[in-house]
């Protein structure tokens, strides 16, 4: 430790040392002459205090800081080639830096919650079968029994209508003890209390996600304590969730917070906490207790979950378990996501091969110029190892500049792509640690990528030229053939499925979402107003036929009925003969957006009946009558 | 001369007292009858490397000639690693000459 200690105080002193035993050598010279040692034996005096002074260890530091003196100098002489070169290979990096921090924000950085570490998910699985949600019996089954786990938070959702609103809100319906467990308790007014609202008897409760809150209340806090009205039920508001609270990172943040427990009484006669079967809709996660693993919990979940098929054998498939993926994080990796990963990870990687080797290029060209340079320092008695050393830290420098303008660039990119996907506040697109290592090792890979073979070529004794340029353009060709023929392929990729055939009409289709059950209608009348809306429909001229699909195609939006087993929608089939305007994109999610226009046009008119006044099939004609007199509503 | 060898020399002739650098050279010289010669270009890495292992310190102080210089000073952890190398020293001369008598 002293010695480490005085290596390091050394470093501090080293002028001053390096003064000291100058002065101490000349002494020694000065005795030496008065002894009548001639003075030409002396040695070089230089030479000699340099080989004392490298015993200190600290040569290197020393080196390095002259070269990056010299190659600062050197870039600062010629700013028009620094410039462009930070330029070409902050491209390259900021790419890959984006993609990295993509990358990093869903699956490397963990949620902003307490211990994210020890939060899993948990998910049904057997041969052949999975389920992400567990029915909610089962959770409470395990929650009671299972010693593994420190607690159970369990979440679903379900979009409730507020006030007399026409569009609907989303409201998470969770366990009373997700706030406490995932340490949010930090927010306007207070949040859920297991002791106070999980009865079912409680007074009903909801709290307010913090963008609703600034959306829709500007942001007032004299609404804690208001009494509000969720699908025409009262509930009093009791606290805002903070402003950076993930929750579970559950996609779409919802506007309402509530318990659990009261789910039945917002939604009539849901059965989500008594049904056995998969329509619960209920995702389960778990906090770990200290120094359990994942695994450890699931063999123990194994055993309880063929305890619970002895109990109720129907809610428990064949040879099923429950598997744990990591809870506390935007999205788990899973064995599917890799292929895509790998592509995307090749992809950006090819542009920083291009960007290198383009770079690798101009290099070589400018060192051209430098060549009486280079053997006027040969000639000063350098060793080539000294002078490639030197001109790989001129590529280091610009390589690290790079990597800060990549740093800078990949957090727009990201800044830019989450202002398109409207992300919730707490998804932060800062650069974190990870994010700042990755761009500084990608630089260093690229300072050696692009600076080596340069390098080498121009301190090489015979200047045997062109081979390691054929090298660079071969690679900046081949990488560059690849990126453009992969580009290619997802652009005409894109293009089919843009124009393909889907084996029917769908231009010339209507659908009606009229989200009854969110509007009190029971099995009964529900299956009367759809007959009714379905006669009238039919009547209709230009109209040619009428269906009813519990899922629409080209789309996945679950509408349930109240007590219909199966989810329901209503859908219309409809001719007029004149041709849609836009040509029909189809893409995967977002169906009310990306589907053909005339289906934009009904589910809009969806949301705009979707009040209890509005909802008759009589606004539904009229709507679809504007809609064939060609005017569009949105 | 190896270095340690040097090293352990210095160390030794520093035990009757401090010296400055060129002294300790002079000192080394003479008593070994004027057969080793202490070079500057060996000597003082060896006084840096002692340094910085810690069995010396140095002081600044005024020379016969009246002009300032350094010198060395055996210390504690100096004086214990002179008698662990001239135990080792010993053993191995020891041994070598035992295989000298009997071979």
């Amino acid at each position: 430790m002293g010695e480490l200690w005085r290596r390091f105080w050394y470093l501090l002193h080293r002028r001053q040392m390096q003064r000291e035993l100058q002065d101490e050598m000349a002494f020694h010279r000065e005795m030496l002459e008065r002894d009548g040692t001639p003075r030409k034996h002396f040695g070089n005096e230089t030479l000699l205090q340099e080989r004392a002074h490298d015993t200190w260890g600290w040569t290197w530091i020393e080196r390095l800081a002259q070269d990056l003196r010299y190659g600062m100098r050197t870039l600062l002489r010629s700013p028009a080639f620094s410039i462009a070169a930070v330029l070409v290979l902050a491209v390259g990096i900021g790419v890959n830096v984006a993609a990295f921090g993509l990358f990093n924000m869903f699956v490397l950085k963990p949620l902003p919650v307490r211990d994210p570490d020890t939060l899993v998910r948990l998910q049904r699985s057997a041969p052949g079968t999975f389920a992400s949600s567990v029915p909610y019996p089962s959770i409470a089954f395990y929650r009671d029994h299972a010693k593994t786990l420190h607690a159970v938070i369990a979440s679903t959702d379900r979009d409730v209508i507020l006030e007399r609103e026409n569009v609907p809100a989303r409201a998470r319906f969770v366990t009373t003890n997700l706030f406490h467990e995932l340490g949010a308790e930090t927010g306007l007014g207070r949040v859920f209390d297991p002791g106070l609202d999980d009865r079912k008897d409680a007074p009903p409760v909801v709290m307010l996600s913090h963008t609703f809150w600034e959306q829709h209340y500007d942001s007032n806090p004299a609404v804690v304590g208001r009494v509000v009205h969720l699908n025409h039920k009262p509930a009093t508001v009791v606290g805002v969730a903070p402003r950076n609270f993930s929750g579970l990172g559950l996609p779409h943040e919802p506007a309402f917070w509530a318990p659990l427990a009261q789910q039945p009484y917002f939604v009539e006669g849901s059965t989500v906490l008594t049904d056995t079967s998969l329509d619960g809709m209920v995702d389960m996660w778990a906090r770990l207790e200290k120094g359990v693993s994942p695994k450890a919990a699931e063999q123990e979940l194994l055993a309880l979950t063929d305890e619970l098929r002895r109990q109720s054998p129907k809610s428990v498939w064949d040879n099923e378990r429950l598997v744990s993926e990591p809870g506390g994080y935007l999205q788990a990796v899973r064995k599917d996501d890799v292929p895509m990963i790998m592509l995307v990870g090749t992809l950006v990687l090819l542009i920083l091969t291009v960007a290198c080797s383009n770079l690798g290029g101009l290099m070589l060209a400018r060192g051209v110029t430098r060549s009486h340079e280079i053997s006027i320092r040969f000639a000063l008695g350098a060793s080539r190892q000294r002078i490639v050393r030197q001109l790989l830290t001129e590529s280091l420098l610009l390589a690290a500049m790079a990597a800060m303008a990549g740093v800078g660039m990949g957090y727009l990119c990201l800044r830019v792509f989450l202002s398109r996907v409207n992300a919730p506040p707490w998804l932060n697109p800062a650069p974190d640690w990870r994010v700042v290592l990755f761009a500084g090792a990608i630089g260093l890979i690229a300072s050696v990528v692009f600076g080596l073979a340069p390098a080498l070529q121009l301190t090489a004794k015979r200047r045997s030229g062109t081979r390691s340029r054929q090298v660079l353009v071969t690679a900046q060709i081949a990488a560059s053939c690849v990126l453009l023929i992969v580009a290619g392929l997802l652009v005409r990729a894109l293009h089919f499925a843009v124009s393909s055939d889907t084996g029917y009409d769908h231009e010339h289709i209507l659908v009606v979402d009229p989200d009854l059950a969110a509007h009190g209608y029971s099995a009964t009348t529900a299956r009367s107003y759809l007959d009714t809306a379905q006669a009238r429909l039919r009547q209709l001229p230009g109209v040619t036929s009428v269906g009813l699909t519990s899922m629409a195609p080209l789309g996945h939006k679950n509408v349930t009925f109240r007590n219909f087993r199966q989810p329901c929608r209503a859908w219309f089939l409809q001719h007029n003969g004149d041709r849609a305007p836009q040509r029909t994109r189809r893409a995967t999610g977002r169906y009310e957006r990306s589907c053909c226009q005339r289906i934009v046009g009904a589910t809009h008119l969806a949301r705009r009946v979707s009040t209890r006044q509005a909802v008759s099939s009589r606004s539904i004609e009229r709507t679809l009558r504007e809609a064939q007199r060609g005017r569009r509503c949105s | 001369m190896p270095s340690g060898a040097l090293a352990m020399l210095v160390l030794r002739v520093l035990r009757a007292g401090p010296l400055h650098g060129y002294a300790i050279a002079q000192k080394i010289h003479v008593l070994s009858n004027e057969v080793l010669e202490v070079e500057e270009g060996s000597l003082y890495p060896a006084l840096q490397k002692i340094l910085l292992k810690g069995w010396v310190s140095a002081e600044w102080g005024i020379s016969e000639t009246n002009r300032k210089v350094r010198f060395y000073k055996l210390t504690a952890a100096g004086r214990k690693q002179l008698e662990a190398e001239l135990r080792d020293y010993d053993r191995v001369t020891e041994a070598i000459k035992a295989i000298l008598r009997t071979a």
